[in-house]
């Protein structure tokens, strides 16, 4: 079970949902500031799974797994807290 | 009744299809230190883009805001999900390659490539469409990080491109030895990133923030 | 030449490279005015010369013969990395020899340029604004669109770091950071045709950012590699802090 959950063919199921479903938040005309914020959480998501399942980084060294999952966290808290920012100067 | 082997609880040791894999290699980390680290570089290099990019869209905002919406998201959805499917076949071509399936490696491959292709279309259609309705990198900020984001990541694909194209050559003579699985798992590592850095590119221009 | 007074010559050389980014920040950043430099594309002539160089007239002047002083501190302390970069049977290869001539070309316009600027703070107030502006926005193009002698200085150290195996006077990731170094001057070509933004003359990217990987990401380990080399590994760490104390 666990390894039909790895299999490439399901992330890419699940990383194409999460596409379609940001772009479905930003034209459901919901709240633009909370939408914005979670379709780049969603792209964080989509990230990780990238990084771990397709580079393989949970089977590299372990400062690689680190690193990567660190760089990810800060591509994604530079758009969060930059649109946050941006929302309380407008 | 077959005995049960420890890897045959390891995830990453069987195909995606079930079957064991033909070279059991538990503790080999994939690809080498060097693309590694070549790629951390290149993520931080791109990581100090996105920091002067919201930094100059705070300055802006109304700017960056109205200048977002000339922005068509279907070239970027459809770009997305392209890198997404191309980055699933190169992941394809390593498992056939660990299998030594040079037919199934080559397939996997073109499909690879021609999914680049496909993106390399449609992102000079959507340069062509912007130039043709008078933007360019010096109309203004948000169109300047525009093109230098998009243009750089797209220098990025071809350099993939060509890379899967040369293991693909490849694969009738190599396929079969541990230093083509290497290199092929060097080269999906690149592709990995071009398809992790789009992942952000896609919402960063395109969505964040849109009206 | 006994090897203790060539040992010596090469600390020496090894140390212009410290030399030239104290005395390049000093004379040509903070005496030069130019954190950032004025948005010349921007501006008018009238207003380079009344923000600028009628303002601060004699440090500019004095900033900028300083720098083409300091600029050429470059050179040679590119050409002792180069002969750090032989092939295994000593002779300097092609990458070693492409790294010395970005070095050298380099050093150059670190020297030319900052002369040029320096006519222009000295003749503000005797010659036409339009004739300063002409020469100012001249030499800044100059400066920043022939950024491929650096990247091609940049990229061959790093391929040599990346290629060649058995060297151990650089890791790996210095080589991966020269090139990675290099290819982030490529948005220079914008500056001439923006007048704001962060590829403009002082714009985030196109000065902050790259001026600072340069000074700081790919001098300052690659000084410290090359101070190593030519010291020994023991000492440097002696001398380093003897002269912190």
């Amino acid at each position: 079970m666990q390894r039909q959950w790895n299999s490439p063919g399901v992330v890419w199921c699940i990383l194409c949902g999460l596409t379609l479903l940001s772009v479905a938040l930003v034209e459901g005309g919901w709240h633009r500031s909370v939408v914005s914020i979670v379709i780049v959480l969603i792209a964080a998501v989509k990230s990780r799974l990238v990084i771990l399942k397709y580079m393989e980084a949970n089977r590299a060294a372990r400062h690689w797994r680190f690193l990567y999952e660190t760089w990810n966290f800060g591509v994604t808290a530079t758009i969060v807290i930059g649109y946050v920012i941006s929302l309380r100067a407008a | 009744m077959r005995c049960r082997r420890a890897e045959d609880n390891h995830p990453s040791l069987h195909r995606y299809d079930g079957r064991p894999m033909t070279s059991l290699q538990p503790s080999r980390s994939p690809g080498t230190d060097g693309v590694w680290t070549f790629v951390f570089i290149d993520m931080l290099i791109f990581l100090m883009m996105f920091i002067v990019f919201m930094s100059e869209r705070l300055r802006h905002v109304d700017l960056y805001s109205v200048s977002q919406l000339r922005l068509n998201d279907i070239f970027g959805l459809a770009n997305t999900l392209i890198l997404l499917t191309s980055s699933w076949m190169v992941v394809a071509a390593i498992q056939a390659a660990l299998a030594k399936d040079v037919s199934r490696v080559r397939w996997f491959l073109g499909w690879a490539w021609l999914l680049g292709l496909a993106f390399s279309v449609d992102k000079f259609a959507e340069y062509y469409l912007k130039i043709h309705a008078g933007i360019t990198p010096a109309t203004n900020s948000f169109f300047s990080f525009y093109f230098f984001i998009t243009i750089v990541h797209f220098l990025h694909v071809i350099a993939g491109m060509f890379f899967i194209g040369y293991c693909r050559c490849a694969a009738r003579l190599r396929v079969g030895t541990d230093r083509y699985v290497i290199g092929l798992e060097n080269v999906g590592l690149f592709w990995h990133f071009v398809d992790v850095l789009w992942i952000f590119i896609f919402p960063l221009l395109y969505m964040v923030g849109r009206r | 030449m006994d090897a203790d007074t060539k040992r010596l010559v090469q600390i020496t050389v090894a140390w212009c490279g410290p030399v030239f980014v104290i005395g390049f920040i000093i004379f040509w950043a903070v005496l030069g005015h130019n954190v950032p430099p004025p948005n010349m594309m921007g501006m008018t002539s009238a207003q380079l010369i009344s923000e600028y160089y009628g303002k601060y007239q004699n440090e500019i002047a004095v900033g900028m013969i300083g720098s083409a002083t300091m600029g050429m501190f470059y050179t040679p302390w590119s050409l002792l990395l180069a002969t750090m970069l032989r092939d295994e049977d000593g002779s300097l290869g092609v990458l070693a020899l492409i790294e010395a001539a970005g070095g050298i070309l380099t050093g150059w316009l670190l020297a030319f340029c900052p002369a040029i600027w320096a006519a222009c703070a000295l003749l503000a107030t005797s010659v036409s604004p339009d004739l300063i502006k002409a020469m100012h926005v001249m030499t800044w193009i100059i400066f920043d669109c022939t950024y491929m002698i650096t990247t091609i200085q940049l990229l061959a150290l790093g391929a040599y770091i990346v290629l060649n195996k058995k060297q151990a006077t650089f890791p790996a990731w210095t080589g991966w950071c020269a090139i990675a170094i290099g290819i982030t001057f490529v948005p220079l070509v914008l500056m001439p045709f923006v007048t704001e933004g962060p590829f403009a003359v002082g714009g985030m990217w196109n000065f902050f950012f790259i001026f600072s990987i340069w000074l700081f990401a790919f001098q300052i380990p690659i000084g410290y590699f090359m101070l190593r080399e030519v010291m020994g590994h023991k000492r440097v760490a002696r001398h380093v802090l003897s002269h912190a104390s």
